[in-house]
């Protein structure tokens, strides 16, 4: 067994972190350095700075025009959250995919039931993974949203999001876009493509600590706010004020994790994007082209050659996922993540309901000799069953 | 004579100060008098022979601006220049 840890769960998390992001974190904790938008001394100006700072970044990161249109959230999820909550409006029709990530399902969901909004899921077509014609069907007349993600976090797809955002434009609709397994390793440019809202994570492909994510508002975007409470500003207004950034970021934000999503977004500018992307594509299908010689063993999503996030899915038949992933971190000191990603309608598109599916994923720390390492490992896994 | 620029996001104070450090423009930035607004925002203050190319670069940048206020000294109290990209804070 390997001494140190072969990790690929960088789909969950990235890990580890860049020792920029680290020594950031570090100096966030013990620098004077305030809490931001609390008062006008210099620590609380120094932790406002930082966190405008940190928004610069990630406007320059995605081409949005205004910093302050950048609204930091705990994650990915209440980054969606706040996106669905605050946007779509009782009796609207949205249209998303069969393979939305939870984050996005169980809010739509909740809308579904208690504000009369209207769902309709587009089927996963392994074959064409936007087909505008079976989108037209869709439409109705209320129809006002298109709720799709960037990638899936259990078949690596990545959905064609200039096309999608074009399509909504064409038919006046507006589109939220949940970038949690793209930003970072798949360029995207809100203002030429027309994004309305997106939600980031940035403790995945972006290389920040865990507890940091974002949405992006466009500007015309009205949006109402999810999270009440103080905003260092305007305190007499009983109402919470729609301001951005700070309308909607109610409470004390995370500093310390936002310093060290700063360092990791300077620390990605000196990286090209696409290279990554390919360094991280090259290792997926070393595995895809492995797994498929191995009996038993099916891979999920775009097939050896076709573009994929840095992910693969694969099942074993007659095996439990989560009792191959166990036997792969207790006898291998492997970390693969097992079971449904919660993602289950992802796993019903599959077909892989039932069973789950164990998922590797590459970061930038990662290379041949660990895919060959967890290759092998399965390989025994396999022959001792 | 000293204009105040009050702010209710001190994100987009500090927003403003870096695009009128960009350009040249003085500015001090400071805390916000009680009798504008209670809070934590912050102000800016810059010169009024400034305010004409301030106001220009607001409008263009999309910067969401409470109020212009100057101090009048005769009665202490602050007086409205401008109310500011209101639409903007979503007012």
């Amino acid at each position: 067994m390997r001494e140190k840890v072969c990790y690929l769960d960088n789909a969950a998390t990235t890990w580890p972190k860049p020792p920029e992001v680290v020594e950031a974190v570090r100096q966030a904790l013990t620098a004077e350095i305030g809490s931001p938008g609390r008062g006008s001394h210099r620590m609380a100006m120094c932790a406002s700075k930082l966190v405008y700072a940190a928004r610069v970044k990630m406007a320059q990161r995605i081409h949005a025009s205004r910093e302050t249109d950048i609204l930091f959230t705990a994650n990915a999820t209440q980054a969606l959250n706040l996106a669905l909550f605050g946007a779509i409006g009782a009796g609207d029709h949205v249209l998303s995919t069969a393979v939305e990530h939870n984050a996005v399902r169980r809010p739509l969901e909740w809308l579904r039931r208690h504000r009369h909004v209207e769902v309709s899921y587009i089927a996963y077509n392994p074959h064409c993974l936007f087909e505008a014609v079976a989108w037209e069907r869709e439409i109705r007349p209320h129809t006002r949203w298109i709720v799709v993600n960037h990638a899936s976090n259990v078949l690596g797809t990545i959905m064609p999001l200039a096309e999608i955002a074009s399509f909504a434009r064409k038919h006046r609709l507006k589109i939220i876009v949940d970038t949690a397994q793209t930003l970072g390793t798949v360029e995207v440019d809100v203002r030429k493509w027309g994004i309305d809202l997106l939600a980031f994570a940035g403790h995945k492909s972006l290389y920040g600590p865990q507890g940091t994510g974002g949405l992006y508002v466009a500007p015309h975007v009205a949006l109402t706010p999810f999270i009440h409470g103080g905003t260092g500003s305007a305190s007499l207004e009983m109402q919470q004020p729609h301001m951005r950034p700070e309308g909607y970021e109610a409470g004390t934000l995370n500093v310390p994790g936002i310093a060290g999503l700063h360092a990791a977004l300077q620390w990605m500018e000196e990286k090209s994007c696409e290279q990554t992307k390919e360094d991280e594509w090259q290792l997926t299908q070393q595995a895809i082209d492995q797994l498929q010689r191995l009996p038993r063993v099916q891979v999920l999503g775009p097939a050896l050659g076709e573009p994929r996030t840095g992910l693969v899915s694969f099942y074993v038949d007659g095996m439990d996922s989560a009792h191959i992933a166990y036997r792969l971190d207790r006898q291998y000191n492997i970390a693969v993540r097992a079971g449904l990603h919660c993602a289950p309608a992802a796993h019903e598109a599959a077909h892989t309901l039932d069973m789950g599916a164990v998922r590797l994923s590459v970061g930038v720390y990662n290379d041949e000799s660990d895919i060959a390492y967890a290759i092998r490992a399965l390989q025994e896994i396999l022959a001792t069953d | 004579m000293l204009y105040l620029i009050a702010f209710h996001s001190t994100q987009q104070a500090i927003r403003l100060e870096n695009i009128l450090d960009y350009y040249g423009i003085h500015n001090e930035v400071q805390p916000t008098p009680k009798a504008i607004t209670a809070g934590c925002a912050l102000s800016i203050v810059v010169e009024e022979t400034q305010w004409g190319a301030i106001q220009q670069i607001i409008r263009s940048e999309q910067v969401a601006v409470y109020g212009v206020f100057f101090e009048d000294t005769a009665t202490a109290q602050y007086q409205w220049v401008w109310e500011g990209c209101r639409e903007q804070e979503g007012k």
